[in-house]
Order: structure tokens, then sequence, then C-alpha cells
């Protein structure tokens, strides 16, 4: 079973991630922010990381430029799904390491279609 | 021949206005009060989207296990899409709240402009030069529920 790390802020956001992917068979480990996301990747392997972008502490794009730095997370996908949409926070999202750009609301069976494309 | 640059205005020759300082009060106050009612429907939407996706959780979980009884399989698949249908729609949550922040933000941002604007500066504020609105746009442009776009790169 793959295990998706699901970071963000809303309490509400990540029950839905959760009912979406548990429902379709993933593994999902909650994570508060940028902080919380990055101890519990250390702790645990992810197959997946799915992080919101604006969150306390630390932010989606300077979660993925941590985690591209740590030998386990070089080549883990990472989707950052915000309501941001702009053509520059998608570039910044991208230089960074991220694998692609979601924006909300996302539809729950596109969701786990591009997850299932992207995950190993 | 490159002509000179006008200097900038001096905000001392701006045209101002006079206000009178009461009503600059109940502007600030109601100003507030709209911040406070902002922040008690983030409140109300918390709870009753918490309340929703239990709810959720609770209808799958006992659907599975008339399923698991009487071999009705199908009928928790598609109970399941139907749900995950839903899900898309009660992220109006998340949007919601994240207009709410920004707009309380830049209401109590007004509130305190207008108090610069009449009243002395406590002695800890003298010569700070202090920004209240927020600096960043709205996150959120989005004016429709339909699925946002996905981009891989």
């Amino acid at each position: 079973m793959h295990s998706i790390l699901a970071v963000d802020d809303s309490a509400s956001m990540r029950k839905m991630v959760s009912f979406t992917l548990v429902g379709a068979g993933f593994q999902v480990v909650e994570a508060v922010d940028g902080v919380d996301a990055y101890e519990k990747a250390q702790k645990q392997k992810f197959d997946l990381v799915l992080t919101d972008q604006n969150m306390p502490r630390l932010d989606g794009i300077g979660l993925t430029r941590k985690l591209r730095e740590h030998p386990q997370y070089a080549t883990t996908p990472i989707l950052i799904l915000t309501t941001e949409s702009s053509d520059q926070m998608k570039q910044a999202g991208r230089a960074a390491g991220a694998t692609g750009w979601l924006v909300k609301p996302f539809d729950p069976n596109r969701l786990i279609e591009v997850i299932r494309k992207v995950i190993r | 021949m490159v002509e000179p640059r006008p200097a900038p205005p001096d905000p001392d020759d701006e045209p101002t206005v006079s206000v009178r300082l009461a009503a600059v009060a109940d502007l600030q106050d109601s100003l507030l009060v709209a911040m406070n009612d902002l922040k008690r429907l983030e409140g109300l939407l918390d709870h009753a989207t918490g309340n929703l996706l239990d709810r959720f959780n609770r209808a799958i979980a006992l659907a599975e296990m008339l399923a698991a009884e009487r071999g009705a399989e199908g009928a928790v698949a598609e109970l399941r899409q139907t749900l995950n249908q839903a899900v898309l729609e009660l992220q109006f949550h998340d949007l919601a709240t994240q207009l709410l922040v920004h707009t309380g933000k830049v209401l109590r941002g007004c509130a305190y402009m207008l108090a610069e604007q009449v009243m002395e500066p406590e002695e800890d504020e003298v010569g700070m030069v202090v920004t209240h609105l927020p600096q960043n746009p709205n996150p959120v442009t989005q004016s429709e529920m339909d699925a946002g776009s996905v981009e891989l790169f």
C-alpha cells in the first residue's frame, strides 16, 4: 500500500484529502504545516507528498526545497495543492522541485488519477 | 536632452479633509465589529464542515458493513463515488476561510490606519512606519466551485 503525507493547515482540507485517498486505497498521514511535515517525513519514508502552499512556519514551496535536499526525497513525487494559480507561483514551485501544481478545489477522481500516474 | 524627473509630491501638500474624531472612532469600531463577525462566521464554517465530514466517514463505514453482510459492494462503490463528488463542493470551506481571513486583515488594517491619521502614536510607536494592510493580494481568485487546473512539470 502506498503512503502519502498530506500537508495542510486547514483541518477540513486534511480530512477531505484523507477521505478521498484512503477510499482509493492509500495510507495517509496528515501534517499541519511544513515544519510538522518535514519532521514526519524524516521518521517515515512516504511515497508521495501532497502539500498546501500557504501555511504558517514553512510553506509548501519551502517544504519542497527542504525535502529535495534530503537524499530519501530527491525523486519522491511532491504535488502542491493550493488556491494559488498565478504563473509566477507555479514557476516558483517548479523551481523548488515540485512534481506538479494542482489548484483548489480538487476533483477527487482527478486527484486519484494524477497520484496514480506519478507515484512509484 | 533628458528632462529631470518631477519631484514626488510632498505629503504635507496633499489635499486633506476634516473628519470629526467621533466619526472616526465610530468607523473604527464598526470595522472591528465587522472583523469579529467574520471571525465568528469562520468558526461556524469550521464547526459545520467538521461535523459534515465526520458524517461522511460514518456513512461510508456503515455502508461497508452492510455491503459485507448483503453483498452490495457495487452500491457501496457508487455511494463512495457520490460522496467524492460532494467533497469537491465541501472545499468551499477552505476557500471561504482564506477569503474571510484576508478580508479580516484588510478591515483591521483600515481601522488601524484611521486611528493613525487622527490620534497621536503611542510612545513605543513614535518614528515607526507600520504597514497595516496585507502586502500580498488575496490568494483566492476563484468565483465558482469548478475543479481547479492540474499541471505536471
